[in-house]
C-alpha cells in the first residue's frame, strides 16, 4: 500500500482545504462552553506555583538532512505553529528542523520539561544543541554516520487520534537569557506531518498539563470504548428477551457500532485488518451508529416511515462500497465527499428528536433531544468548521450523554412497570376478592333456592305417598267397617297394615348417606315381629356393600315396598318355614342385589301377579332390575341395583 | 313384684296400659296420671321401679318429667311412650335419661316381655336409633376430650354391637357373631344409652360453660 494513497484519504483531505485558525471560532467557543464542564482540560494553564509555563509559537522550520541542528546562517523560514505539512509543505517528504528561543530572566535549578500536543511524525528535541530525547526510531540519530531512512512499522497510523508528546529537560541545559530549542522532524509526504506549539516550564507543572491531554485524547476514548461495549451489549441481552422492543435493539446496536468507530479512529494503534479494509470498517461504524440513532428515533417516536427506513438501510448498505472507493482514491468529488451524508443523516435524528421534543414536551424526550444535538455539535465543530487540529478530539464523547439519557430511560421505565405491577396485583387482588364474595352470594342463593326446592319436591313427594299408600288403606280399612260385614281382626289388620304403612313412609326419610345397610336393618326391625308370629326363621346375612348414589328418599321407599310385598307374599302364600335374606355386590361389579329366598310353594294369582308387576315397575324407577325365580324349593328375589 | 307408673293424657290409652300391667302378676300399678304435676305429685314421695311416660303432656314435656325422675330416682328405669320410635323422639328421651321406649300400638305380650327386659338390665334399640347413636357418641379428636371428664366415648366393643345393630341383627345373631352371651349384648346397650344421657349432659355443661352461663 502507497503512503501516496493516504495523502487523498478523507481525514486529511479535510484538513488540507482549510488553513489552521489560531483563535478559536464562535462555534468552538460555544462547544467549549458546552463542554468545559465536563472535561476542562483543553487548555495549557498556569502552574499553581506561579511560574509562566512559556508557550511558543512562532519557530523557523527548514528542510534538512542534517543529523545536527543546522547553523542560524543556513536558509530558515518563519513557520507559526501549529505547522501542519499538508497546508504549509504539501508534497514534502523526509527530515525538517525547527527551530524556536525563549528567554529565561534565570536559570534554573529544577527538571524542566517540553510538551507538544501534537508532534507527527517522529521527532528528536535539542536544547542549546544538546540532545534531549526522541520520539519514533531515527537509525543512529548523532554521530557522523551517513543518515537513512527511518524504520518505520506497518502502515502510518492515519486513523489514530494524536498521542501528546512529553520531553524531560536537564536543568544544566538551559541557562539566563536566550535559550534555543531545535526539533528534528521526520514525516512521509502526504501523511499528516505536523507539529504543534512547544510548551516549556518545570516539569511537574508540564507534567500536568500533559497528564490532563493524556486523559483527554488517550485514556477518555479507551474508557468510552469499554462502556460503550459494555452498555451495548446489555442493551441488547434486554431487546433478546424482550425482540417486539426493537428499540432496544437499535439503541444496542448504536452503542456497538459507535464503539467500533472510536476504538478504530482513535484508540486501536495497529489495525488488526490491512487497509483499506481496516478503514472501511471503522468508517461503517460511524454511518451504521448514525443510521441505528435515526431508525431509533423514529421507534421513539413510534413513527412509521417505511420509505425513509428503506432508504437508509440503502444509505447503510451502499456506503461501505462508496467509502472503499473513496480509500483507494477511486471516483469523483460525489464519492470523495460522500461522508458528509453522515451529516445529513444527523440533522434527520437530532430533527426527529426536537419534533418529539415538542410533540410531547417531557422532560425525557427534551433530554433525548439534547443529547442528539450535543453529538451533531461536536461533529459539525470538529469536521465541518476549522478546528485546530492541535486541539484534542472530543468525538470520543460525543454520545455519552444520548446513553445516559438511554439508560435513564431504561432505569424509569423498569421502575415505572415495577410500580404499575404492584398497582395491578393490589387491583387484581381487589377485584378477585370481590368476585369471591360475588360468587359466594350467588351460590347462597342457588342453595336457597335449591333447598326451597328440596323441601317442595319432597312436600308433593309425602303428599303423593300418603295419598295413594296410607289413605287408600285408611278408605278400604273405613269400607270395611262401615259394611260392618268384617270381624274386628279383620279391620285392625287393615289398620295395622295402614300403620305399617306409615312407618314405612317414615323410614324412608332417614337419612342413608348412600348406605343400603341401615335401610335393611330398619326393615328387618319392621317386619321381625310379625315373621316371628308366623313362625318363620329369619337368616340374616346381609354384607357391606358399596355406597348407591340412587339411594334418596324417594328411592328408599320403592326398595321397602318391594321388600315388603316380597315379605307380605311368603307370608301369606308361600306357607315358607324360613326366609333367608342376603347383600352383596354381583360379579360384574355393576349391581348390589338384594336376595330374598324362601323355602315355600311359590306364590301366584291375580293379586300377587299385580304385585310383581307393580314390584318390577318401581324397580325400573330406581333404575335397577328385579328378579323372580320360582321352583319347587322355593322362590329366589333378587333386586338388583346401579352401584353409580 | 316391679311397680310401674303410667304417665298418658289420652283415657283410652291410659286405661288399656293400666289393664295391661294389671294382668300381669309381676308387675303392680303404681299410679296411672295423665300430666306432669300428676306425676310430679305421685313420685313426691317414693318412686315406681319402672315409669312409662308420653311426651306431649297438656300442662309441659315428657322430657323434663324423665330429666327430674332420671336425676332424683335414680333406680328408677324410664320408658318413653311413641307413636312411631323414630329417633326425634327416642333420642332426646334417652339424653334425659330413658333407658327405654315403647311403641304405643304394641301388643300386650310385647309390652310386658319389654317392661321385665328393661328391668333385667336389657333397653330395647332400633337400627335407626343404633345409627343415631354411633354419629353421636362417635369419639372425637383428642383436643375435643382434653379436660373433659363428662366425655365418655364408646368403647370398641360398643360401637361394633352399634354397628350391628344398625345393620338389622338381632341381639341373638350378634352374640353369636361376637361369641358373647345374648345377655350381655343387651345390657351394652343400656349402658350405651347412660352413656349419651351423661355424654348429652357433659354436652350441655359444656355449651354452658362457653356461653359464660356457669
Amino acid at each position: 500500500m502507497r503512503p501516496a494513497r493516504w495523502g487523498s484519504s478523507k481525514f486529511v483531505g479535510r484538513t488540507i482545504m482549510r488553513s489552521p485558525p489560531n483563535r478559536p471560532s464562535l462555534p468552538y467557543a460555544a462547544l467549549l462552553v458546552l463542554v468545559i464542564a465536563l472535561l476542562p482540560l483543553s487548555t495549557p494553564s498556569f502552574g499553581a506555583t506561579g511560574y509562566p509555563l512559556l508557550q511558543l509559537d512562532q519557530a523557523d522550520f527548514i528542510l534538512s538532512d542534517s543529523p545536527e541542528p543546522p547553523p542560524d546562517s543556513a536558509a530558515w523560514q518563519r513557520q507559526p505553529l501549529p505547522d501542519n505539512w499538508l497546508v504549509s509543505h504539501p508534497g514534502a517528504s523526509g527530515y525538517s528542523w525547527y527551530r524556536l528561543h525563549f528567554v529565561l530572566s534565570a536559570g534554573p535549578d529544577e527538571l524542566y520539561a517540553a510538551y507538544m500536543p501534537l508532534l507527527e511524525t517522529f521527532g528528536a528535541l535539542y536544547v542549546n544543541g544538546g540532545f534531549v530525547g526522541q520520539t519514533g526510531a531515527f537509525e543512529r540519530i548523532s554521530g557522523t554516520a551517513q543518515l537513512s531512512q527511518p524504520f518505520v512499522s506497518g502502515a502510518p497510523p492515519v486513523l489514530l487520534g494524536y498521542a501528546p508528546r512529553l520531553f524531560s529537560i536537564r536543568h544544566d541545559l538551559l541557562h539566563t537569557g536566550t535559550n534555543t530549542v531545535h526539533l528534528r522532524l521526520w514525516a512521509k509526504g502526504g501523511t499528516r506531518g505536523a507539529l504543534s506549539g512547544i510548551t516549556i516550564g518545570p516539569e511537574p507543572l508540564v507534567r500536568a498539563v500533559y497528564e490532563q491531554r493524556v486523559l483527554v485524547a488517550v485514556a477518555g476514548p479507551r474508557m468510552v470504548v469499554v462502556f460503550s461495549v459494555g452498555f451495548g451489549l446489555f442493551i441488547l441481552l434486554l431487546w433478546l428477551r424482550r425482540r417486539h422492543e426493537t428499540i432496544y435493539g437499535y439503541a444496542g446496536l448504536t452503542a456497538l457500532a459507535f464503539a467500533l468507530f472510536i476504538a478504530g479512529r482513535f484508540v486501536i494503534a495497529e489495525p488488526p485488518i490491512p487497509m483499506p479494509y481496516w478503514g472501511v470498517a471503522v468508517w461503517s461504524g460511524l454511518e451504521a451508529y448514525i443510521v441505528l440513532m435515526c431508525l431509533f428515533a423514529l421507534r421513539y417516536g413510534g413513527w412509521y416511515r417505511p420509505r425513509l427506513e428503506r432508504w437508509l438501510w440503502g444509505y447503510l448498505i451502499v456506503s461501505p462500497l462508496l467509502d472503499y472507493a473513496s480509500f483507494v482514491g477511486i471516483g469523483g468529488w460525489v464519492i470523495q465527499q460522500w461522508w458528509l451524508m453522515t451529516f445529513v443523516l444527523t440533522v434527520v435524528y437530532v430533527a426527529i428528536f426536537w419534533t418529539i421534543a415538542w410533540q410531547r414536551k417531557t422532560l425525557e424526550t427534551l433530554g433525548l433531544a439534547v443529547a442528539g444535538s450535543f453529538k451533531l455539535v461536536i461533529s459539525a465543530n470538529e469536521r465541518l468548521l476549522a478546528y485546530p487540529i492541535d486541539l484534542p478530539r472530543y468525538q470520543p464523547y460525543a454520545y455519552l450523554p444520548m446513553f445516559i439519557m438511554i439508560g435513564w430511560m431504561l432505569i424509569d421505565r423498569f421502575v415505572r412497570s415495577l410500580n404499575e405491577s404492584e398497582k395491578l396485583n393490589a387491583e387484581l387482588e381487589k377485584r378477585v376478592a370481590e368476585k369471591h364474595a360475588e360468587l359466594a352470594r350467588s351460590y347462597e342463593r342457588m342453595q336457597t333456592m335449591e333447598r326451597q326446592q328440596a323441601v317442595v319436591e319432597e312436600r308433593s313427594r309425602i303428599m303423593r305417598d300418603m295419598h295413594d299408600g296410607m289413605g287408600a288403606q285408611l278408605i278400604s280399612a273405613l269400607s270395611l267397617v262401615e259394611h260392618g260385614e268384617s270381624s274386628a281382626t279383620e279391620v285392625a289388620a287393615a289398620l295395622r297394615e295402614c300403620l305399617d304403612d306409615l312407618r314405612l313412609t317414615i323410614d324412608s326419610l332417614e337419612p342413608t348417606e348412600n348406605d343400603l345397610l341401615p335401610v335393611m336393618g330398619n326393615l328387618r326391625y319392621r317386619l321381625d315381629g310379625r315373621l316371628r308370629k308366623q313362625g318363620i326363621d329369619l337368616d340374616w346375612r346381609v354384607r357391606e356393600v358399596p355406597g348407591l348414589s340412587c339411594l334418596t328418599p324417594q328411592n328408599v321407599l320403592h326398595i321397602l315396598r318391594i321388600l315388603q310385598e316380597a315379605f307380605t307374599n311368603i307370608v301369606k302364600h308361600a306357607r315358607a318355614t324360613s326366609i333367608h335374606v342376603e347383600t352383596g355386590l354381583d360379579t360384574a361389579g355393576e349391581h348390589v342385589y338384594i336376595q330374598v329366598r324362601d323355602n315355600g310353594t311359590g306364590f301366584s294369582g291375580e293379586r300377587t301377579g299385580r304385585g310383581i308387576a307393580s314390584m318390577r315397575h318401581r324397580a325400573k324407577i330406581i333404575g335397577g332390575r328385579l328378579e323372580i325365580q320360582p321352583s319347587a324349593a322355593g322362590t329366589t328375589l333378587n333386586l338388583l341395583l346401579p352401584v353409580s | 313384684m316391679t311397680t310401674v307408673m303410667v304417665v298418658e293424657d289420652d283415657p283410652a290409652f291410659l286405661n288399656r296400659f293400666c289393664k295391661i300391667v294389671a294382668s300381669d302378676i309381676e308387675l303392680e300399678l303404681f299410679a296411672a296420671v295423665a300430666d306432669v304435676a300428676s306425676a310430679r305429685q305421685a313420685m313426691s314421695k317414693a318412686a315406681p321401679d319402672v315409669l312409662l311416660t308420653d311426651l306431649g303432656l297438656p300442662d309441659g314435656s315428657g322430657i323434663d318429667l324423665i330429666q327430674e325422675t332420671a336425676h332424683r330416682h335414680p333406680d328408677t328405669d324410664i320408658m318413653v311412650i311413641t307413636v312411631f320410635g323414630d329417633e326425634n323422639h327416642v333420642i332426646a328421651s334417652i339424653e334425659a335419661g330413658a333407658t327405654g321406649y315403647i311403641l304405643k300400638d304394641s301388643l300386650p305380650q310385647e309390652f310386658v316381655q319389654l317392661i321385665k327386659q328393661l328391668r333385667a338390665g336389657g333397653s330395647p334399640i332400633s337400627p335407626v336409633i343404633a345409627r343415631q347413636l354411633l354419629k353421636r357418641l362417635k369419639p372425637r379428636g383428642i383436643a375435643a376430650t382434653v379436660g373433659r371428664m363428662e366425655e365418655t366415648p364408646l368403647s370398641a366393643r360398643e360401637a361394633e354391637i352399634l354397628a350391628f345393630i344398625a345393620k338389622g341383627f338381632s341381639f341373638g345373631e350378634i352374640a353369636r357373631l361376637l361369641g358373647v352371651s345374648q345377655h350381655t349384648v343387651i345390657s351394652h346397650v343400656k349402658k350405651i344409652y347412660q352413656k349419651l344421657a351423661v355424654h348429652s349432659r357433659g354436652e350441655a355443661v359444656y355449651e354452658a360453660g362457653k356461653m359464660g352461663l356457669i
